[in-house]
């Protein structure tokens, strides 16, 4: 069996707790494999606020590798958590975290491997309540035949909501009718979506919720105002098996308003919320003493951008620089990079640096509002290999809105002067040179000033990587990574999907797909014929623009920015007008500040 | 050759249950993690990206169990063993530490006396097979003069005589017990021997279904008569 470590638990700070003394079993299941979602912060800070109540037990669950699943499916065993080996059909309640698009069918997977039945609609009143959150909740449709419940938005608090609900309720249910009183509670807190108390019809190309009969016509998203006073694992699980992510993690901000017109995360998290150094500092001495790890990466979608950057890096290295804790900065805006800082992350061990200018040419940049510069990118990387870093990482995004040849050209030009400046740099040692070239393909998606427009092509993909390629092969100290086509063109698919492609997905998942994000494993053939099945054609559907006055089918879901700034971001990026920092300028009325008590854009009401 | 002293936290544990399927990096990092929670002055290496100066006896394959296993942590400065014991044993409580001592040493391993492993082996032979089966097989590989295996590398295949280094071999209803040489000139895998029992027995070893390590030791059983 490949990796079995991945299925023996018992790892340092595990919590163990008898399950006859608690109401409430609660399955935290993430559908990809152990070492992928041992790493993911949201669910390590579920596990802990969830097992600090007393009527509580939160267990994991991760899908299989391919071996073990078919082993599973072969025998007559349930998939079951890593702490007491309960099967999921035993417990009362699962949460899923959705991440990934991609891990759609692993979800199902995982469901079937725990007894469950896949869909609400058809399970019975003993099985368990399920429900999902995590970013591409946002647009729930493809997955609401699946799901009890969905947790739109920040899960701090939501989760002592919904699980004070369900003590009060006491499953498992004996008739359908408990299970029915449930789910029109949970409907009644802000932040849940019951897929099944809401009508659809079709309206357009699409399928929509419709009206409801008590008028209510959208699913606000959650927002933990104060991040500072939100709990934050101080002893998270410690894994044995070496994660994607094997170090800690400390959140230092959520939310970002630069306002990248292609990222969902920067407008679906707004606004940013800081916590304070104080508290960050206390964390971070914990985790360590709590863990032993000899790592600590500061996350967040833009960790330059945390108002106390400095004051906390140089508090964290006194504090931990003694015990050989590195401190890392996960990336790095070219237009904030200060070699001090730097330094400061990189004393204890010297790791790569990454910088993401996103584009090539300054125009495409100005229309994805990513606001650096040329000289902001040479500035940063000539500061960091004068200070001693050969090894560079890049982030570019290729497929781009009204991208031409002369923008993807323009990523190839903008390396070649790097590499360039980089010989000069480091004359003699020029051969220690590396940059790591990671191009992703555009993906659109919903609450996005970009979720109207039409994805490139598959085709489109390769060619322009092809020219990439081409036009920088002559220069050989770069190595480049670019993302699958078919699979961009399939996660475009299923982000804006409405309810129909639920039939697809379960369909792709019957026809063996499972761990789709392992290219490995990913099978476009099976996407391809299973939504022709449905009448779909996945290609065109990916690369369709969508008229910008149809409704849409996570029209219901509010996640604060409104539609009508997204209209005008999109016009501006048509225009090639960037729109600043919120919280460097003014308020651009992005919605968010209506949600939220207090807004950090300042004066914004 | 320098002669500077270095000073050792050995400790012992056991590698059982469902940790067996621990692989050995993943053991080194849980012990590299336990050393500094426990807060213990470990020394590191030099250099670019400086570790911490942890050793271990051979590896174990994954799904193997080892009873006594050895674990070396070098020190910055002698410390009481009790003390160490303390500090480390809530960290690495999955290990069932069952002692520390501290070892003082001149040489670069702390391990380089280690000479002997014993093991007690369920085979994965035919269903059918026996307890007698087993025991005559043991007794006839036991009995030869010489038992010459071939052992191959990627460059070439050599033949080598590895009834020196079988120091004990018995069987005892299904288990299999055996001490072999662990050096690299002695080494003996236990998977070799259950193939050369296999083949006395007419059949074809597919390995064990359960092998645990019992002790590693410096010194050679006195070979039975």
């Amino acid at each position: 069996m490949n990796g079995p470590a991945r299925y023996i638990g018992c790892e340092h700070n595990i919590v163990e707790k008898n399950p006859d003394t608690v109401a409430i079993r609660f399955a935290l299941c993430y559908p990809d494999v152990y070492e992928v979602g041992t790493s993911h912060v949201g669910s390590q800070i579920l596990y802990h606020i969830i097992n600090k109540r007393n009527d509580t037990y939160c267990e994991r669950f991760f899908h299989p590798w391919v071996d073990a699943a078919e082993l599973l499916r072969g025998s007559d065993m349930l998939l079951a958590s890593l702490e007491t080996r309960t099967p999921l059909r035993e417990f009362h309640i699962a949460g899923f975290t959705l991440q990934h698009e991609l891990n759609y069918p692993s979800v199902l997977s995982m469901l079937e491997l725990g007894g469950v039945r896949l869909r609400a609609a058809e399970r019975q009143a003993d099985e368990p309540l399920i429900i999902a959150g995590g970013p591409c909740a946002v647009n729930p449709e493809p997955m609401a035949p699946f799901f009890d419940a969905f947790a739109i938005g920040d899960g701090e608090e939501v989760i002592h909501e919904i699980l004070n609900l369900l003590v009060q309720h006491d499953p498992p249910f004996d008739t359908a009718t408990g299970k029915a009183e449930l789910l029109s509670e949970l409907d009644s807190i802000e932040g849940i979506y019951v897929p099944s108390l809401w009508p659809v019809a079709k309206s357009g190309g699409y399928v929509v919720t419709t009206w409801r009969a008590d008028g209510k016509q959208a699913v606000r998203r959650r927002v933990v105002e104060d991040l500072d006073a939100a709990e934050f694992p101080s002893a998270p699980i410690v894994p044995y098996r070496e994660s994607i992510h094997d170090r800690a993690q400390l959140e230092i901000s959520r939310g970002c308003t630069r306002g990248c017109r292609f990222c969902q995360a920067g407008m679906i998290y707004r606004p940013t919320r800081e916590r304070s150094v104080e508290t960050l500092r206390a964390q971070a001495n914990e985790i360590i003493a709590a863990t032993g790890y000899d790592e600590i990466s500061l996350t967040s979608l833009s960790c330059t951008d945390y108002t106390h950057i400095d004051e906390l890096m140089q508090l964290l290295h006194e504090d931990l620089g003694d015990q050989r804790v590195a401190i890392g900065l996960p990336s790095i805006r070219v237009d904030a990079f200060d070699v001090k800082l730097a330094e400061r992350a990189q004393r204890v061990k010297k790791t790569g640096l990454t910088f993401a200018p996103e584009a090539g040419s300054q125009a495409m940049r100005e229309r994805i509002n990513k606001n650096v510069t040329e000289e902001d990118l040479t500035g940063a990387a000539t500061a960091a290999l004068h200070a001693g870093w050969h090894r560079l990482k890049l982030y570019f995004m290729i497929g781009l809105p009204e991208e031409t040849d002369e923008d993807v050209l323009a990523i190839a030009e903008t390396v070649t002067r790097l590499v360039e400046l980089g010989r000069e740099c480091l004359g003699h040692k020029s051969g220690k040179l590396q940059f790591n070239l990671s191009v992703a393909l555009f993906i659109p998606k919903p609450h996005t000033p970009f979720q109207w427009v039409a994805q490139d092509t598959a085709e489109d993909f390769e060619r322009k990587r092809a020219l990439l390629q081409d036009h920088l092969r002559s220069c050989k100290q770069f190595r480049l990574r670019c993302h699958d086509p078919q699979q961009a063109v399939v996660e475009a698919f299923l982000s804006r999907a409405d309810r129909t492609a639920a039939d697809v997905i379960e369909a792709t998942y019957r026809a063996g797909a499972i761990l789709d994000p392992w290219t490995e494993h990913f099978d476009f053939g099976r996407w391809e014929r299973a939504a022709a099945e449905q009448g779909i054609d996945l290609e065109e559907r990916a690369s369709a623009a969508i008229s910008l006055d149809a409704e849409l089918p996570w029209g219901h879901i509010d996640v604060g920015v409104s539609r009508q700034f997204l209209l005008e971001e999109l016009e501006k990026s048509r225009g090639g007008i960037s729109t600043p920092d919120c919280r460097l300028t003014a308020c651009h009325h992005c919605g968010v500040q209506e949600v939220v008590s207090e807004c950090p854009a300042g004066a914004c009401k | 050759m320098s002669n500077v002293t270095h000073y050792y936290a050995i400790v012992k544990y056991s590698k059982s249950g469902l940790l067996r399927y621990l692989g050995h990096l993943d053991i080194a990092r849980a012990f590299d993690r336990a050393v500094r929670r426990a807060g213990i002055g470990v020394k590191y290496s030099e250099g670019f990206s400086p570790r911490a100066r942890i050793t271990f006896a051979p590896p174990l394959p994954v799904g193997a169990e080892g009873t006594q296993e050895l674990c070396a942590i070098e020190l910055v400065e002698p410390e009481s063993a009790e003390q160490l014991f303390g500090a480390l044993s809530p960290q690495l409580a999955g290990f069932t530490p069952a002692e520390v001592r501290v070892k003082r040493g001149t040489k670069r391993s702390p391990f380089a006396e280690l000479q002997v492993a014993c093991y007690d082996v369920i085979p994965d032979f035919a269903d059918d097979l026996k307890p007698e089966q087993l025991h005559r097989a043991v007794v006839e590989l036991m009995a030869r003069q010489e038992i010459v295996i071939e052992r191959s590398t990627k460059r070439r295949t050599t033949m080598i005589d590895v009834r020196p280094y079988i120091y004990e071999l018995h069987a005892a209803g299904n288990i299999v017990s055996m001490c072999l040489g662990m050096k690299q000139e002695t080494l003996v895998k236990p998977d070799e021997v259950l193939t050369e029992l296999a083949n006395i027995l007419g059949t074809v070893s597919a390995g064990w279904r359960r092998l645990t390590r019992t002790g590693l030791y410096a010194e050679i059983p006195p070979q039975e008569a």
